[in-house]
């Protein structure tokens, strides 16, 4: 049977999910972005006012999952919607537990992949660049990230609304543990070669056009390695890296003065 | 000086959107924010120096769910700003960026309690549109809309009076500080560097990847005798 469902309700659906956390709140989480992503499709589905409001309810209510991964959840809530109306589904109850069921999966996954593995990893290459190459470093940084995040988007939104229920097929973590290794690996690569990036920078005096007042070489290496060392001794005993960072700038202004004073 | 002031604020409600509630497509990252920052108040190289060091800091920083985390993307912006305009007010960059670097840190943790705040003004929002007799489309829309609307303002107000009243401060204590007291100042920024590096090595470094990490040291080495072989290869 023919789908009720335009190309422009998608498209709706989609520009929509980059305002799913925007009212982000204890009681629902993502409920009431959820809510306002899922009304073109309420829309088109529902014509009267009672069924509109009665859709609505069971989709501002709780609901939580990475933002980028919300649109997964969507499309298949949207098709399960329009197999209801069609087939006269007489309870809703098997699309609450299905959205309960998605929230584990979409959460853990996205905040693996993209927190926790993508996002500073490319920030590393971000910085990496800026320390090489300067300003070029920020369309790099953007777009390195932004092409996985945008497929993400949307290919969850277009597998959600073609498959259904049977979106959970695509969803377990162990499909996804070799993109998480993968990332960690070239994260790993990055931060090392990050390392030798800052170096490299701080000997050479990469701060001169704005600060002209330092010379570069021994002192701001000493307090760049000190702090380092700080922060990793710090980190591994799960202490505040605000104060490692005073204690640091601290340490880094007597050496400082105890470098001019000798 | 206004007129400054006003861009920098909006684009402080913009980050302060992006971070968390919008679009999230990482231009709140301080690489990104800091920079833009910086053209706007005809600055660049101070604000992407500003952006690499927050950029650094932050980088592990999880917006995750109800987390409370250290707004450093606002915290960041702010930092960028004040330290673009002390430096030209005061024509003493080392200070400005040491004292910009600091406001910068405390206003990020001050933009992650506004985030407390705005999440409990979202649930008295939500709680009010669930008491509704009947849910249209259109309350829901309103609802949603206006709690965006008051993340923007806060981002707004938080870049515009962190900037304001700082800069104002910091302008005139700027005379108190002995001038010979500023390259010393500068150890701030090889302090952030290499906490910053810290926190990447500890964010990707386990018993399993240490050889990548050794292998992208490695790298880092080579591109560093190509870009001496190159002739300096530029920052």
């Amino acid at each position: 049977m023919k789908s009720r469902m335009r190309a422009f309700d998608l498209w709706n659906m989609f520009w929509r999910c980059f305002l799913v956390q925007g009212s982000w709140n204890q009681m629902s989480m993502l409920g009431l972005g959820f809510g306002f992503s899922a009304i073109p499709f309420i829309k088109r589905i529902y014509k009267t006012r009672k069924q509109r409001d009665e859709c609505l309810r069971r989709h501002l209510d709780f609901f939580n999952s990475h933002p980028y991964f919300a649109s997964w959840c969507l499309g298949a809530v949207a098709k399960l919607e329009e197999e209801a109306q069609r087939k006269k589904w007489e309870e809703y109850r098997p699309i609450e537990i299905f959205k309960e069921r998605l929230v584990g999966p979409l959460g853990g996954i996205g905040d693996r992949l993209f927190w926790c593995g993508l996002k500073p990893a490319a920030a590393g290459l971000g910085i990496l660049l800026a320390l090489t190459t300067g300003w070029f470093a920020i369309p790099i940084f953007l777009i390195v990230y932004n092409i996985p995040h945008l497929l993400v988007r949307i290919h969850g939104l277009r597998a959600g609304y073609r498959k259904g229920f049977d979106i959970v097929s695509e969803l377990s973590m162990r499909r996804y543990q070799k993109w998480f290794d993968g990332v960690d690996l070239a994260g790993a690569a990055v931060a090392g070669a990050c390392l030798i990036a800052a170096l490299r920078w701080i000997w050479r005096g990469g701060a001169h056009p704005v600060l002209s007042g330092y010379p570069a070489g021994i002192v701001p290496l000493t307090v760049f390695s000190a702090a380092l060392l700080l922060t990793l001794a710090a980190l591994h005993f799960n202490k505040s890296r605000h104060w490692t960072l005073l204690g640091a700038v601290l340490l880094g202004i007597l050496l400082s003065l105890a470098w001019t004073v000798a | 000086m206004w007129q400054e002031l006003a861009v920098v604020s909006l684009w402080g409600g913009v980050v302060a959107l992006d971070t968390t509630a919008a679009l999230q497509i990482l231009i709140s990252r301080p690489l990104v924010s800091c920079s833009v920052v910086g053209l706007l108040l005809g600055g660049f190289p101070t604000g992407f120096l500003v952006g690499l060091v927050f950029e650094l800091l932050y980088l592990d920083e999880l917006p995750v769910g109800g987390a409370l985390f250290n707004e450093g993307n606002v915290g960041a912006t702010i930092a960028a700003g004040l330290a673009v305009l002390l430096a030209r007010s005061t024509g003493r960059p080392e200070l400005a960026l040491f004292l910009a670097s600091l406001t910068g840190l405390v206003m990020s943790k001050t933009g992650g309690q506004i985030v407390v705040l705005l999440r409990q003004l979202n649930t008295r929002i939500y709680a009010r549109l669930m008491a509704r007799p009947r849910i249209t489309p259109g309350a829901v829309t309103r609802a949603h809309l206006l709690a965006l609307l008051c993340m923007f303002a806060a981002g707004c107000l938080l870049t515009l009076a962190a900037v304001a009243g700082f800069g104002y401060i910091f302008h005139l204590a700027a005379p108190l500080v002995p001038p010979g007291l500023d390259r010393h100042l500068q150890s701030i920024l090889y302090a952030f560097m290499g906490v910053g590096c810290g926190v990447l090595l500890h964010h990707f470094f386990t018993r399993r990847n240490w050889w990548h990490l050794a292998a992208g040291a490695g790298f880092g080495i080579m591109l560093w005798v190509l870009l001496a072989a190159l002739g300096g290869g530029g920052r």
